[in-house]
This record gives C-alpha cells, sequence and structure tokens, in this order.
C-alpha cells in the first residue's frame, strides 16, 4: 500500500513538472489583474474627465492598441481590449474605432500616434522592458497612454489600472499627463493613486 | 429587538440618502464611481470578473473596511459586513452558516474555505476555521470573496452553503515591514449565572474561596504580527514575498455556570463529582467560576511568494483552546473549570500554482498542492459513571478521554481555458483535481493520574484513498448585457458513487446600473470519516443496520437577485429557495437495532444498553426560502461618508423522511431574521477615522431545543434577540510617521448564545436549560508601525 502511494505521489509531481515545464511564449507573462471589459468601461468614462481630450480627438476618437504578437498573453489582452471597446457606444463621449497594431518600438511609437491621429494608446501586457523608450518616446506627444498593468503607471505610462482590495482603482502619472497634454479634473484624482 | 435592530439601520439609511443627494448634487462623476464600486471577484467562475455578472450573488469584504469597523477575523468581518452569511459563538471555535441554515457542530464543513483559492476543509471532520483559528493574520488579508449558494460546480464537496476565498495581499499592497500589538480588556470575570445572588448554593459549587460576584476588569486578550512585503530580484526577475507571523492568545474571561444538579452517580453511588480534588463526599453540583478553561492560544504564520508565472502560498497554525463548559456533542463528560481539558489543531499546507498562456486560445493553470492537519481533543472526566470503561469498582476516577484525528493529503489539479473566439465572449473551462489522502484516528480512555490506558484504542481509521473531480464550465457572453454561465462536476471517491454538481446562471442588464441575475445551483457535501468510519463503544459506522453506507450531502437552490447601481449607491434583493437531502445526523438505536448490532459484532455487549449507542445516518432533510437584501454607498470627494446595511430573513425548517410525521421544526441556533450596518466618517488631515457598526440576530432556538425534551416539563430553550455594537476610531499617531492606533469598544446587549451547557442538557436531569453566555463589553487598543523602505 505505502508502495502504491508512494507511486501515485511521484507520478502526481511528475506530471506537475511536465505541465509547468510545457514550453510557453514567456515564462514571466505579465497577466492584466482589472478585466478588459471594465477596463474598457472605466477608460471609456474617464476620457471625458480628460480637458484635452476633445480637443485631441476632435470628432472621433482613435484608439491605437499595441500589443507584442510574439507575446500570446499580451495578444490575448489586446483583442479583449478591442472588442470590449468595440461593444461600447461612446469613448469619452465619442464616436470610435480602435485598432490593435503590433509595436513598432519606441522609435516609432510617437510617428505611429500621430500617423492613426490616435487619441488614446493602450499598452497591452509585455513591455515591463520598454517603458523607459515609451516615456521617452510620448513626451510631448499629445496621447492618453494607458496601461493593462499597474506597474507602467509609475514608470511612466499615463493611465492605469489596479484591483486593490477586490476594487478597481485608478492610477495616473501626474508628470506623464503633463508632458503628454493630458489634464484630467480633480474630481479623477481625487478617486485616483496619483505618482508624481 | 427586532424594531430596535431595524431602526438604527432605518436612520441611518436616511441620513446616509440625505448625504449622498447633497454629494451628488455638487459632484457628476457618479457612473465612473460607480465602476470603481464594483467588486471583481474571482471564486464564483475561477475568473477575473465584476460581481455584477459573476454567477453568484456575493460580498467582498475589503481590508479597508477590516480595519476601518475594527474587526479581527473572517468570522468578525462576515458578521458586521457580509450580506446573508453569519456564525455563532459558542465560546469555542466559531460555527457558520447562511441564508437561515446554520448547522450546530458541523465544524464548519458546510462552507468550503479557501485560503488563496486553496481548500482547507480536511477529510476527516470536514474541518474548517473561521475566526482566529483560521490562522491567517488580518494584516495580511486583502478581501474576503463570500459566495453564497451551492458552489461545488468548480470545488467539490463542502460548498453547500457557499464559498469563502480569503486573498492575502500582495507585495505591491503591502510593501515594507509592518509590526501590530493589540490588547482587549474589559470586565474578566463575568457572574453570567447570578451565583452572586444565590449564597445557599455557592458551598457546593467550584468557586474560589472569598470569592466575590463583582466585576474587575482586566486584560483578556492580547496579539502581535509582524510581517513584511517586498520584491527583491531574483535570476532577474522581481520574487515578490509577502509574510506575516502572529501569536494570539486569550484567557478569559471567567464566567460562573450553574448550579446544576447531576443527583447520583450509579456507578459510584455517591453525588456526581464533577471536578479533581472535590471535598468528600462530592455534592453533586456542576458550576461555579469557570476562570481556568475559556482561552485560545494560536502561534500561525501565512506567507505568499510570486515569481513569474508561479505563485507560492504556505500556511502554518496551531490552535489550542478550551470552551468553559461541558456540551453534549463536543465535550459531554469534562470536569468542570479544568484546563488540561482542551483541543489543539495543527495545520500546515503549501500549494503551488503555475499559469501558462499557451496561445492566444488557450491558458493552463496547474495547481500542487499538500497539506497536513491533525487535532487532538483532551476531556478528563471524574464523573465516575463516564470512565466507562474504567474496573469496577474505582469510587472516584478521574479518566481522560483523548481522540486523535490526522490527515493528509496531496494533490494536482489542472486547469485549461478555451477563449474560442478569443473576445472573451465564449470561453470553456475545463479541469481536473486529483487527490491521494491518508487519514487516521484513535480514540483512548486513560487513567488520568497514570496517564495509562485502561483499554484499548477505539476509533481506530488508518486509511487511504483517492479522490478525483474533473468539472466543465461554459461562459457566453452573446451581448454586452446578456451573460450565460453553465457547467458540472463530477467527483468521486473510495466512500460513495460519483455525484454530479451543477449550475446554470444568467445575467441580464436590465438598464444602466440595473442587472438580474437567475442562479440554479447543487452542492454535495461528502460524508467525514468520522462519519463513516468511526467505532467504539458508543458509536458504530455510518450508514445503516443493512450494509448501507452514508451517501453524501445534497443541497440544490436557486435563486433570483436584482441589483441596481447608482453612482457610488448599490441595492441588491435576493431571494432564493433550497432543499437540502441526505443530511447526516446522529441516529440512536433503538432496542431491536441494537440486538441487531450485537447480534453482528458491531457493539461490545457490555455496552448494548438501549440508546447508548448511535450510528450517523442519511436522515435529515432542510428546505428553506428567504430574502436578503443590501443597500451600501458612500459621499464625499474622496469616500469620507461610507455606509451600508443587509438584511435576511429566511425560514428553515428540518425534517426527518425516515420517520412519517414527524413535524418540521425550525433549525436551533439559527437566526431567521438577521443583518448588520455600518457607517463611517473620515475627518480630514491626521485626525481619525469614526466608525459605529452592528450586527443584529433575531431569537434562535438553542442546539438542544427539540433533542432535549424540554417541553412541557420546561420551556423549549431559546437565544434572545441579539445586538452587537462596535465603535471604532483609528488614524496616525501625530508626530510619529508609520505609527496608527485604532481603538474600539464592543457591546452585546443580549447575555446568552443558543448552546445549552452543563451536564443538563436534556429534561432528565430535573434541571430548567442554561444557556451559554456572552461576553458583554470589551474594549480593544492597538498600534501599528509600518516601516516603508
Amino acid at each position: 500500500m505505502q508502495r502504491g502511494r508512494s507511486i501515485l505521489t511521484f507520478a502526481v509531481v511528475t506530471a506537475f513538472c511536465v505541465v509547468v515545464l510545457t514550453p510557453s511564449d514567456d515564462a514571466f507573462a505579465e497577466e492584466a489583474p482589472v478585466p478588459e471589459k471594465l477596463q474598457a468601461e472605466l477608460l471609456a468614462k474617464i476620457a471625458a474627465y480628460d480637458r484635452s481630450f476633445t480637443a485631441r480627438a476632435r470628432d472621433r476618437a482613435h484608439v491605437v492598441i499595441i500589443d507584442r504578437p510574439d507575446d500570446a498573453d499580451s495578444v490575448r489582452s489586446a483583442t479583449h481590449l478591442e472588442a470590449a471597446l468595440h461593444e461600447l457606444p461612446d469613448v469619452g463621449g465619442l464616436p470610435h474605432d480602435e485598432a490593435v497594431v503590433p509595436w513598432p518600438g519606441a522609435a516609432g511609437l510617437a510617428d505611429l500616434v500621430r500617423a492613426r491621429h490616435a487619441a488614446i494608446v493602450y499598452f497591452a501586457p509585455g513591455f515591463a522592458a520598454d517603458l523607459g523608450g515609451i516615456r521617452g518616446a510620448l513626451d510631448g506627444v499629445d496621447v492618453l497612454s494607458v496601461a493593462a498593468i499597474p506597474d507602467y503607471v509609475p514608470q511612466g505610462v499615463v493611465l492605469g489600472f489596479d484591483v486593490i482590495s477586490g476594487k478597481p482603482k485608478l492610477l495616473v502619472n501626474l508628470t506623464q499627463a503633463r508632458k503628454q497634454h493630458v489634464a484630467f479634473m480633480a474630481e479623477i484624482l481625487k478617486m485616483a493613486k496619483v505618482y508624481e | 429587538m427586532r424594531r430596535g435592530a431595524l431602526l438604527p439601520s432605518a436612520a441611518l439609511l436616511l441620513g446616509a440618502s440625505l448625504a449622498t443627494s447633497s454629494a451628488y448634487a455638487q459632484s457628476d462623476t457618479g457612473d465612473l464611481q460607480s465602476l470603481l464600486d464594483q467588486s471583481v471577484v474571482t471564486t464564483a467562475s475561477k475568473s477575473a470578473e465584476t460581481s455584477t455578472t459573476a454567477p453568484a450573488t456575493s460580498s467582498t469584504l475589503t481590508a479597508e473596511d477590516i480595519r476601518r469597523y475594527g474587526l479581527h477575523s473572517v468570522a468578525e468581518a462576515i458578521d458586521f459586513l457580509s450580506l446573508g452569511a453569519v456564525t455563532a459563538n459558542p465560546l469555542g471555535p466559531a460555527e457558520i452558516g447562511a441564508r437561515g441554515v446554520l448547522l450546530s457542530q458541523d465544524q464548519g464543513d458546510h462552507f468550503l474555505l479557501l485560503i488563496d483559492g486553496h481548500a482547507v476543509n480536511e477529510p476527516v471532520k470536514g474541518t474548517a476555521r473561521f475566526d482566529q483559528g483560521m490562522g491567517v493574520p488580518i494584516e495580511m488579508v486583502d478581501h474576503i470573496e463570500v459566495i453564497l449558494g451551492p458552489g461545488s460546480v468548480l470545488y467539490g464537496s463542502n460548498a453547500m452553503l457557499g464559498v469563502i476565498n480569503v486573498i492575502t495581499k500582495r507585495a505591491k499592497d503591502w510593501h515594507g515591514t509592518h509590526v501590530a500589538a493589540e490588547g482587549w480588556g474589559g470586565p474578566s470575570q463575568v457572574d453570567s449565572a447570578n451565583l452572586g445572588s444565590q449564597p445557599a448554593i455557592q458551598p457546593k459549587l467550584d468557586l474560589p474561596s472569598g470569592w466575590s460576584s463583582s466585576s474587575s476588569m482586566g486584560v483578556t486578550a492580547w496579539r502581535v504580527m509582524g510581517g513584511a512585503g517586498y520584491e527583491i530580484p531574483l535570476f532577474g526577475k522581481p520574487l515578490e514575498i509577502t509574510a506575516a507571523v502572529e501569536y494570539f492568545r486569550q484567557d478569559g474571561p471567567a464566567f460562573t455556570f450553574g448550579p446544576q444538579n447531576g443527583g447520583i452517580d450509579i456507578s459510584a453511588g455517591t453525588p456526581v463529582q464533577y471536578w479533581r480534588g472535590e471535598s468528600q463526599p462530592p455534592s453533586g453540583y456542576w458550576g461555579g467560576l469557570a476562570n481556568q478553561d475559556y482561552f485560545v492560544h494560536v502561534p500561525a504564520a501565512q506567507v505568499h511568494l510570486a515569481w513569474g508565472n508561479f505563485d507560492l502560498s504556505v500556511h502554518a497554525s496551531i490552535y489550542e483552546y478550551a470552551t468553559p463548559y461541558r456540551a453534549r456533542y463536543t465535550h459531554p463528560v469534562t470536569d468542570f473549570n479544568d484546563p488540561e481539558s482542551n483541543d489543539t489543531e495543527r495545520s500546515l499546507w503549501a500549494d503551488l500554482k503555475h499559469h501558462a498562456t499557451l496561445s492566444t486560445v488557450v491558458q493552463l493553470t496547474s495547481r500542487l498542492y499538500a497539506d497536513t492537519w491533525d487535532w487532538e481533543d483532551r476531556d478528563n472526566a471524574s464523573e465516575a459513571s463516564s470512565c466507562i470503561q474504567f474496573p469496577l469498582p474505582e469510587q472516584y476516577p478521574t479518566c481522560t478521554y483523548r481522540g486523535r484525528f490526522a490527515s493528509q493529503w496531496v494533490g494536482l489539479e489542472e486547469q485549461l481555458s478555451f477563449d474560442w473566439l478569443k473576445d472573451a465572449s465564449f470561453v470553456t473551462l475545463v479541469g481536473a483535481d486529483g487527490r491521494l489522502r491518508h487519514v487516521g484516528s484513535k480514540l483512548d480512555e486513560l487513567d488520568y493520574y497514570t496517564g495509562k490506558a485502561v483499554a484499548s484504542s477505539q476509533g481506530v481509521i488508518d486509511a487511504s484513498d483517492q479522490a478525483l473531480g474533473v468539472y466543465a464550465q461554459q461562459t457566453w457572453t452573446p451581448a454586452r448585457w446578456l451573460g450565460f454561465n453553465a457547467g458540472a462536476r463530477y467527483d468521486e471517491e473510495t466512500r460513495y458513487s460519483g455525484n454530479v454538481s451543477p449550475r446554470v446562471a444568467a445575467s441580464v442588464g436590465a438598464w444602466p446600473g440595473g442587472t438580474f441575475k437567475a442562479i440554479y445551483a447543487e452542492a454535495f457535501r461528502a460524508p467525514t470519516w468520522t462519519e463513516t468510519n468511526l467505532k467504539s463503544v458508543v458509536q458504530i459506522p455510518g450508514g445503516d443496520l443493512n450494509g448501507g453506507t452514508l451517501s453524501p450531502e445534497h443541497v440544490r437552490s436557486v435563486e433570483g437577485s436584482f441589483e441596481q447601481r447608482v453612482g457610488a449607491q448599490r441595492f441588491l434583493l435576493d431571494v432564493f429557495q433550497s432543499w437540502w437531502t441526505n443530511l447526516v445526523a446522529y441516529h440512536q438505536l433503538t432496542a431491536a437495532e441494537t440486538k441487531q448490532a450485537v447480534q453482528e459484532g458491531l457493539i461490545n455487549g457490555l455496552f448494548s444498553e438501549v440508546g447508548a449507542t448511535e450510528q450517523f445516518r442519511n436522515l435529515a432533510s432542510i428546505e428553506n426560502y428567504g430574502v436578503a437584501a443590501e443597500y451600501a454607498g458612500s459621499a464625499g470627494e474622496r469616500q469620507q461618508l461610507r455606509w451600508g446595511t443587509t438584511a435576511t430573513a429566511a425560514v428553515a425548517r428540518s425534517t426527518d423522511p425516515t420517520l412519517p410525521g414527524s413535524p418540521s421544526l425550525p433549525l436551533t441556533v439559527t437566526p431567521q431574521i438577521y443583518g448588520n450596518a455600518r457607517f463611517s466618517y473620515d475627518l480630514p488631515g491626521d485626525w481619525p477615522v469614526l466608525a459605529v457598526a452592528m450586527h443584529w440576530m433575531g431569537k434562535r432556538y438553542a442546539d438542544r431545543a427539540w433533542d432535549g425534551q424540554w417541553s412541557p416539563t420546561y420551556q423549549v430553550p431559546v437565544a434572545p434577540p441579539q445586538l452587537e455594537l462596535r465603535g471604532t476610531i483609528g488614524g496616525p499617531v501625530p508626530g510619529i510617521t508609520g505609527l496608527t492606533y485604532r481603538i474600539s469598544a464592543n457591546w452585546a446587549l443580549a447575555g446568552t448564545s443558543p448552546y445549552v451547557v452543563g451536564p443538563s442538557q436534556s429534561v432528565v436531569y430535573n434541571n430548567a436549560p442554561q444557556l451559554a453566555p456572552v461576553d458583554p463589553f470589551r474594549v480593544m487598543a492597538g498600534l501599528q508601525y509600518d516601516l516603508l523602505p
């Protein structure tokens, strides 16, 4: 009996090891804590509280969602957000469209945003190593940058979402917001965790 | 009481509504606040979603509210904050129920307890603790998800009343080093039995010389906690470490009990002896001052590591406690005021999770876990007739009943998620959870003075088995306002044939902020090993006398709810009905059954007295229906003003279908109406947060109300309605960065709880039933220091 149990235990542990060592795209993949559907609803509401949003977007809000095609978590999160935004009637009170775009590299980011007249640029997971480049590329660019991953906000993305104590929380990088001409109303900043 | 409890709630709601109206006249961020007030839950469908659309009615109890309202355990958080769930305090491990069903003495095994997703209920007794015995420092709790209703569809056994998932903090949310110390003070002695007014009986009771009934004040409990949350690099990637250790100690308060006249001991031929060293001959009375045997000692540690796609949780705790009275099903023969009659539970487990996104469609979650748990129960009895295996004649023996229970298990759960349309609108979840288990138990009767066994061990269980559950769940969101969730789980183990637990749910967003939900769900509880296999001189293995075995308990439930969110306000109305069958209960063998059991060798002929032997059987059924409602909200730019109230009204009646014509009776211990209300205000700057919370319950039939045969000799014992009030203030200590304080006071207005105490557990002893006392007043003061790097 003891021997049988040992064999079974060994089999269980071996099975686990095989499973966790199954090759995946990234052993350190990032996962957005807030469901994309809720992120989309929050984003659609918050945009209206950016005093520059209407001027930036003019008559239509173009949302660019940037993913990393070689990162399944990144692609997955981007497509979820695109689908969730597509369901919403407006973003910041304006009609909208959204497109998933592969990471153009930090050097091409500003050009991409300008070329697409993007009012919002959303970064799916997978950009932890590129935040310095993103921050630098968007300095002076009139766009609201948004992150799926909370850690991106203190490192240079204007807006992000987290779950704290089971409730969604807004994160705002105020320094970066100023650099990107994003002007959130005071009411929003009071609701958010603000990084300066 | 009902009016008394509801009036404050109504006043609270009125005031809050007025404040909200005023606040919203000045602010137009209500739509955003409404989204931010939604809870993100992960327990109901094993994926992150808002509570509004989750396939269950749930409450999320946040760390902020737990601290704000001066709460220190999951049981307290449930009572003061949650919707639909309620606990009872028998001066021992807290009991838990929901929606008008609380099955006393079940060791918490009708609620599935998860800690960071790890199932805690063990197989020997189904034990899960919701008070300090849980062993998770409250400062480390990020939030608690309380999922009401049958939840076996994804979790298997035990999730009959619901699932409680205690989620601990991540390092980023508990950054730095934290230490806390708290103490509870108040009356160190409560003359709950009013012995001070009965001087004539005092010499016959266990009272210290010079005893006075007047109360003295003192410290009755304290705790210290140290913890930390840090991120450190490991192989170039951040390793998140969150860890806390805690020591909690409670001693008292002392309560008075009795007097209860036990009469003549049939073995000794003298008045019953209820404590060691009693003057000779013993008085035969039970009662006095229990000033040594109401204690709780809990050292505990909880660790969480996160590195890349791996999460590791480790838990260790020891829960040592003593309950200061005899009770029929827990400590039936314990000496009065004996600190050596106590219980010790130990728990150690580890749970390693791995998450992999295999493609844009497929995700794989793996979980490997291992648990070890044991429980030692020691009861010293100086009542000669209780020492049933002592060689006769021995006039004044003291025997020690020692029960040892243990279980170890290791398991692997694999879960695949298929996002077929790549937009999260049509997702299939399939999983399998397999366990290898070992369970054991042994009951011994020892001579207290020599420590030697007086007979061979009883109740010996030494068994290993496997348990397997496979499950599938399909979610479909055809439109933003419409969602469906359907699933089923199949469970099998060696002691019973397969069990299927389905669930079907739909949510409809009817208009902005308004959501209707309908849910049908089933759940089961595998009988514990002590129910199915334990055999002693007073108990035969569960089932029947014809070779039948115990079946799992089963519940099915339908419910419908409506939730409306307007800005920072939320209103929820939930109606439910459930049918419980195959409930396991004690059955005293009849004369014919006793004879049959003796013939079949199930009972030693020496112990064949009719009524002396019991067997667990699938006996009872419960029909339960009711309504629950919640209203909560906040106002102010930073939500300085917060309030909430819940109320549940439920009917639950139990029947024994094996006895045609037997009346259906209300459940004991369970309140049929109960709820809570809370209100807090954050004063500006470094001024404190002021918070008031209350928890109320209607009358409750005592645990022995129906099987104690009290009526017509005595009235059926009923605990009066209870109103518990807690006021708390907390904030930063001026001038010392990182140091915060918290002071709270707790009042309980009713003096008794629904537990019959002492040897007079039924009318045959000719004493009126006495109910367990309630701690009437306690003040807590604490300091916490957060050292941020």
